[in-house]
């Protein structure tokens, strides 16, 4: 693959702290996990190259647009916090798409996770977007509800549950983001 | 005064500041493509021309001046980033900012840890709340099922205890009347029948009643004073003719007779049971029940010629509703050894076992208890006994018993009848039914004692709770019963007058 054919997409990471930004870049990236909470300072740029291909038997025009293409995705993981810091207004210049992410058992982080985000969208413009609600694993011990879910789904169209510490959804929500920046 | 320097100086000079400083600097293409660049970017985990430099531009537009002000690198080192344009010069220069960065980490990591521990001790504080709450929740639930456990062996505690006095109280008084009678074929046989059932049934009430009010500790008891010898006659009385239908030696003896300030009552549940058990089970030989005081302690031994038993079997003997063999033809609740040790535990002694198999077993139940050496049982005598009840049935019953014991019986069926009778007769003991219709037995019993009266009023109650005891007790009554009427009980409580 030539590389310098593959067009670079700014995907910026906005959530509070330890909501596991750093961990489902991470996976996804590496594949790689670690229960130690090791705080993000300022941002960490990590990058993947995503080959956008058909799905075999699925009929669906946004990809079957950039079927065939690849795009590198330049993933900006920023450190927490629960606004949009001057720094960070920076940080996110040129981004050409979000994820939100908030810990499924902090309810809190779900109000920043969509606050960031709608900060985000105020200063460069709507931009596409996934809300992941992670740490899907310690499901038992979640406060964000179904209500609150379905709140959010009027705001982002995309809400998936992941885990990086199984893994559970991550490539989808990436690649799912992908195909809508690509 | 200036002065130039020579080229060869400023390139050293660049050379030595960017490499002690760390700094990298890539001049940019109006395509956005590094030009050229300067600087040790492999300091920072980067190839050569560092192409990743433009991964950390992307999306930025060729004049816009942005400052990252901190960029961490795979290799773990950090910098400033600078995107710059001027005069229609497009760069990115790179500062390595390890230290302030390595301090920022350190601080944040502090900041975020402890606001993460204080979100999870807000967490564990509502869980420790809501299961606060739902403590609170299920003890006001078992409570209000405890209320109706209570409300219900109250209600069964009336209800069976009436007709059961009634129909135990009629057996007696037929029994007198056929000992006087010339026999008749078979009818003593059928009223030993009716009797064995009557017994067991009431056997079987008062061991859930007794297994309820332990389990509540509710049970009240009521020391009475009684020989030693009485308890031991009474039980030879009752087994000897149960042991010589089986062929079985039955002996009941104890060392030294002393006048014991016990539950007699309790005391001979006990000891009932463990020589009732004795008896069931053995099947040759004997059961003996040896009894005697000493030091504040009384013990008893009940010791039989039986099968034995395992350690196992023995250990999880005490257990409710436990029988030695599920399959057994011997009859029992499964209550009685557990409602016995239990008793003896409320009244501060306890039961052991020591059985071996094949070889018997011996209960010995021990308890502490006083003796009262200066008092001497009362003889029965024709006292005067005034018997207050609106039930006529339980009047006449009670009347019929008594006289049958040798008192001098009188009857009212009311509080004003009761309080005429007592100025009439001045009787010694008032036999005082505490639900006289809608008047109510402790009113009686206050009035009693405004006109003065200082005889002996037992109250008598369908309800056995402690509330009802303590009522009447504090209404000016000396002793309580409940029905179904004890009238061994019953007579010891007229002759202590």
């Amino acid at each position: 693959m030539l590389l310098a054919n593959v067009e670079p997409r700014k995907i910026c990471l906005l959530g509070d702290f330890a909501v596991g930004k750093t961990s489902l870049v991470s996976r996804y990236v590496h594949n790689v996990f670690s229960d130690r909470y090791l705080t993000t300072v300022g941002v960490k740029i990590d990058t993947r190259i995503v080959e956008m291909s058909q799905i075999p038997g699925k009929q669906n025009p946004e990809v079957d647009a950039v079927a065939g293409r690849s795009i590198k995705l330049v993933l900006w993981d920023l450190a927490g916090a629960a606004n949009l810091s001057a720094p960070a207004r920076a940080y996110i210049q040129g981004a050409h798409g979000f994820l939100a992410v908030c810990d499924g058992t902090r309810r809190a982080t779900l109000t920043t996770a969509l606050a960031l985000l709608n900060s985000a969208r105020e200063q460069i413009g709507t931009r596409p977007a996934v809300l992941l609600v992670n740490k899907q694993d310690l499901y038992e011990s979640w406060e964000v509800d179904q209500d609150s879910l379905d709140s959010a789904r009027t705001r982002v169209a995309n809400v998936l549950a992941t885990s990086a510490k199984t893994g559970a959804n991550v490539d989808r929500a990436f690649r799912l983001l992908a195909e809508q920046c690509a | 005064m200036s002065f130039l320097l020579p080229p060869v100086v400023r390139d050293y000079l660049n050379e030595v500041w960017f490499e002690q400083r760390s700094m990298f600097c890539a001049l940019l293409t109006d395509q956005g493509t590094i030009a050229q660049s300067l600087g040790p970017a492999h300091v920072f985990g980067l190839s050569v021309d560092a192409p990743e430099i433009l991964d950390m531009i992307a999306g930025l537009g060729p004049d816009e001046h942005v400052v990252i002000p901190f960029v961490q690198f795979g290799n773990g080192r950090a910098a400033h980033l600078h995107h710059a344009a001027r005069a229609g010069q497009r760069f990115v220069l790179l500062f390595a900012a390890d230290n302030t960065f390595a301090e920022m980490g350190a601080q944040q990591q502090l900041a975020n840890e402890l606001a993460l521990a204080n979100v999870r001790q807000a967490q564990t504080i509502a869980a420790l709340t809501q299961a606060q709450q739902l403590l609170r929740d299920s003890e006001r639930e078992l409570k209000r099922t405890h209320d109706l456990k209570s409300l219900f062996i109250s209600k069964m505690s009336h209800e069976f205890g009436t007709p059961i006095t009634a129909v135990l109280g009629r057996m007696r008084l037929l029994e007198g009347v056929l000992n006087a009678a010339p026999a008749v074929a078979g009818v003593a046989e059928h009223l030993n029948v009716v009797r064995r059932g009557v017994l067991h049934l009431h056997q079987l009430v008062q061991s859930v009643l007794d297994e309820a009010r332990l389990e509540q500790g509710t049970l009240r008891l009521e020391p009475t004073r009684v020989r030693l010898s009485a308890i031991v006659d009474d039980l030879l009385q009752l087994f000897s003719a149960v042991a010589q239908e089986k062929a079985l030696k039955f002996e009941a003896v104890f060392d030294g007779d002393h006048l014991l300030w016990i539950d007699a009552l309790r005391v001979k549940q006990i000891l009932i049971n463990l020589v009732s058990n004795g008896l069931k089970y053995t099947h040759q030989g004997k059961v003996s029940l040896y009894m005697h005081w000493r030091e504040g302690r009384l013990t008893a031994s009940v010791t039989d010629t039986g099968p034995g038993m395992t350690r196992e079997q023995s250990s999880s003997l005490f257990q409710p509703f436990k029988r030695l063999n599920e399959r057994s033809s011997v009859s029992g609740t499964g209550l009685g050894l557990a409602i016995s040790r239990e008793l003896a535990q409320h009244m501060g002694g306890n039961i052991e076992v020591r059985s071996t198999l094949g070889d018997g077993t011996c209960f010995i139940f021990t308890m502490p208890c006083e003796t009262v050496a200066s008092l001497e049982l009362g003889q029965s005598r024709a006292a005067k006994v005034l018997i207050v009840d609106d039930d006529t049935d339980i009047r006449e019953l009670l009347c019929a018993v008594l006289n049958q014991d040798g008192f001098n019986v009188y009857e009212a069926s009311n509080g004003a009848e009761a309080e005429e009778r007592f100025r009439t007769l001045s009787p010694d003991v008032i036999l005082l039914d505490m639900q006289l219709g809608a008047e109510h037995g402790t009113a009686v019993a206050r009035k009693l004692r405004k006109l003065g009266c200082v005889s002996r009023i037992v109250a008598l109650s369908a309800s056995n709770s402690d509330e009802t005891a303590r009522l009447a007790l504090t209404s000016g009554c000396d002793a309580f019963l409940s029905k179904p009427v004890d009238f061994t009980r019953l007579k010891e409580l007229m002759q202590e007058n």
